[in-house]
């Protein structure tokens, strides 16, 4: 099934890089947009990763100029939209304007789309112009693999939305759960490891059970999981499963979906099929469309191969990749979560620096925190540090120093919210 | 002139080498900032500001939840991942930092009430709740924090000598300190 899934997605990305290049032929985009006069560094995607990298070159040396190449007017976050999806949390708490990072550090950013890269000439083509650079950083997040061959396609993402990219499928998945009829069923489907933050469907399953509970809709909510367990926090959330939802959440492991048939709202999977009034189905991921067309995804590969110290790529010189995108193997034991791809943004904004000024950089060190809702009131959380590790040449766990609370509690719940505000300030203000 | 040279290549290697010491402690250190905030400026209200936050008060934090003398939430996980030169680069490097208040909005009257039982904690923090050495500065701390930290000290969750006077007070009287301390604002 991996295979049909790769060479279907081959293919597709050989489309579009052939479309994209009558596009580049066409002219316009290869004129200069900002002719380049200092020190330049470009950044592609204003997520976790992008905008910190963004914003720590400048704080390790504001005479580099910065620009931020993003295609949305809005940074929308991921972690939190779980509890925007229940309604315990609004859509403009998790939106941002990307103006603080212009005002503050004189970052320019470009509302404009990546299309290309030169890499002979240090070219980028974007939809608005041409834009020379001498370092370039890519934190395009990650992009979703459609599989036909089960009746999924990204087409289909408006009725069976996978909200796993915050934004307009947030909406749609809040409506539909907003609209959930009494005794519905609400099919939520696990991706295949590794995809972006581990946690993320169990806390969204808990919170849509606590939803049904809450609401007295007699309803419930079934996890299909393609690994063979809870792939994050199991214990702690397999306990408040068996004390709050017995009735609400059915959870299955090893699910392989076969078929979507969302004409009917059926899912076929090799442990039978089941009618759904909700089918959230999280597809299986890889590095963004963005790293295949710029050519940083090495032939076979789903993900981005990295200088675990510096983090250029594998494929291309004076191009970098963090965030979720990379290849983590390549990075060493880090996770796919917004903390990960903040730390990155600081490592990678160093790496460039003493680069761009003839220096080393200091080994990497990084670290996560990742908390989730298990209740409307209560969370638990997962922690690591991280650090360069000569003999493996990665980035790996600081033994002792990470790990899962005892237990699940409302201060934790609490803390989320802070570390979300303070995570987002750090990143984008 | 060759002493001169070699003199000037030392001078030149200490300037480098503290150059470098001083990018891997940040490197070390800016981590917790995804957390903290930037500088340390937390802007969460349970999450507690440490950029100006007095250095052996954050090495005794540290070393607390490295050797699990204090609970927390994720923080004795963390502190592990931090040997004792590390720490001091954490103390070093957010103490230098300037004090950033909390934005968080505190209650004017309990403010009030606050101020008139405060003086039982001017010994250890200062009079303006600025902290005296290894006792931390509260003073433009988020209201959440501060309650919070003066509950857990009542509850027990949390254990020191010098905070076991706040058994003798009410819940009221414990939130209205941590108002009257977030409000000073400077
Ligand atoms: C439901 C959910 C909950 C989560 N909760 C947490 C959590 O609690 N804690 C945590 O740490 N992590 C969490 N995560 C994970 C976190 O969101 C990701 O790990 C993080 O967003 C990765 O950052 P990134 O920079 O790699 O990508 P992103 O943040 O996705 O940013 C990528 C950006 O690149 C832009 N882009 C892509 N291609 C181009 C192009 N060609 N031109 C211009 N712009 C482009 C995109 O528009 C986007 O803005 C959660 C994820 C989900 C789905």
């Amino acid at each position: 099934m991996l295979n049909i899934n790769r060479r279907s997605f081959i293919k597709n990305t050989a489309i579009g890089v052939a479309g994209l290049s009558i596009v580049g032929c066409a002219g316009k985009y290869r004129s200069e947009f900002i002719p380049k006069k200092e020190k330049r560094v470009i950044v592609v995607g204003g997520g976790f990763g992008g905008c910190t990298a963004a914003k720590y070159i400048k704080l390790n040396d504001p005479s580099i100029e910065v620009i931020l190449v993003e295609k949305n007017s809005h940074f929308v976050s991921c972690p939190i939209s779980n509890l925007v999806i229940v309604g315990l949390k609004d859509m403009n708490y998790i939106t941002f304007k990307y103006d603080l990072l212009e005002k503050n550090y004189g970052i320019k950013v470009l509302q404009t789309e990546a299309l290309e890269l030169n890499s002979e000439n240090n070219t980028l083509i974007t939809t608005k112009g041409a834009l020379k650079y001498d370092k370039l950083i890519l934190s395009p997040g990650v992009g979703f693999i459609e599989d036909k061959s089960i009746g999924y396609s990204l087409n289909l993402t408006d009725k069976i939305p996978h909200a796993w990219k915050a934004g307009r499928q947030t909406e749609i998945l809040r409506r539909q759960l907003s609209e959930l009829k009494k005794g519905g069923t609400v099919i939520l489907r696990v991706p295949k490891s590794p995809y972006r933050c581990p946690p993320g469907p169990y806390e969204r399953a808990s919170l849509i059970a606590n939803f049904i509970k809450r609401n007295n809709l007699g309803g419930k909510i079934i996890i299909l999981d393609s690994n063979d367990d809870v792939t994050s926090k199991g214990k702690l959330f397999k306990a408040a499963w068996d004390d709050f939802y017995r009735r609400e959440l059915e959870y299955f492991s090893q699910v392989d979906v076969q078929n979507i048939d969302t004409e009917n709202m059926i899912i076929d999977t090799n442990k039978g099929k089941i009618k759904a009034d909700i089918i959230n189905f999280i597809p299986d991921q890889k590095a963004s469309n963005t790293a295949f067309k710029l050519g940083l995804v090495k032939e076979d590969k789903l993900w981005a191969f990295v200088n675990s110290y510096t983090f250029e790529s594998e494929m291309v010189k004076d191009v970098y990749v963090v965030g979720d995108s990379t290849n983590t193997g390549s990075v060493g034991t880090v996770p796919k979560s917004g903390y990960i791809a903040n730390s990155m943004g600081k490592v990678v904004a160093e790496s460039v620096v003493a680069s761009l000024n003839g220096k080393t950089p200091p080994k990497p060190f990084m670290a996560n925190a990742c908390y989730s809702m298990v209740s409307d009131t209560e969370a638990i959380w997962v922690t690591a540090v991280y650090e360069y590790d000569e003999n493996t040449k990665r980035t790996i766990t600081i033994k002792g120093a990470s790990g899962t609370p005892k237990t699940r509690s409302k201060i934790d719940a609490k803390h989320q919210l802070s570390w979300a505000e303070n995570i987002w300030s750090d990143t984008l203000m | 002139m060759k002493v001169r040279f070699i003199f000037l290549v030392f001078l030149f290697l200490i300037a480098a080498s503290f150059v470098f010491a001083e990018t891997y402690e940040k490197r070390i250190v800016i981590v917790c900032a995804g957390c903290h905030g930037t500088n340390g400026a937390s802007v969460g209200d349970s999450i507690p500001i440490i950029g100006g936050q007095k250095a052996s008060y954050l090495k005794k934090v540290m070393m607390e939840y490295k050797n699990d003398k204090k609970v927390g939430s994720v923080m004795p996980k963390i502190a592990k991942g931090y040997h004792d030169e590390r720490i001091d680069f954490v103390a070093n490097y957010f103490s230098n930092k300037q004090w950033v208040n909390t934005n968080k909005p505190f209650d004017k009257n309990l403010a009030d009430k606050g101020k008139k039982i405060a003086d039982v904690c001017y010994d250890c923090h200062g009079k303006l709740g600025e902290g005296i050495e290894a006792f931390p500065r509260i003073a433009g701390q988020p209201v959440f924090y501060l309650k919070q930290v003066l509950f857990d000290y009542k509850n027990g969750v949390l254990k020191s000598d010098e905070m076991s006077f706040v058994s003798e007070y009410s819940d009221v009287d414990l939130e209205a300190l941590a108002n009257y301390f977030s409000s000073i604002r400077r």
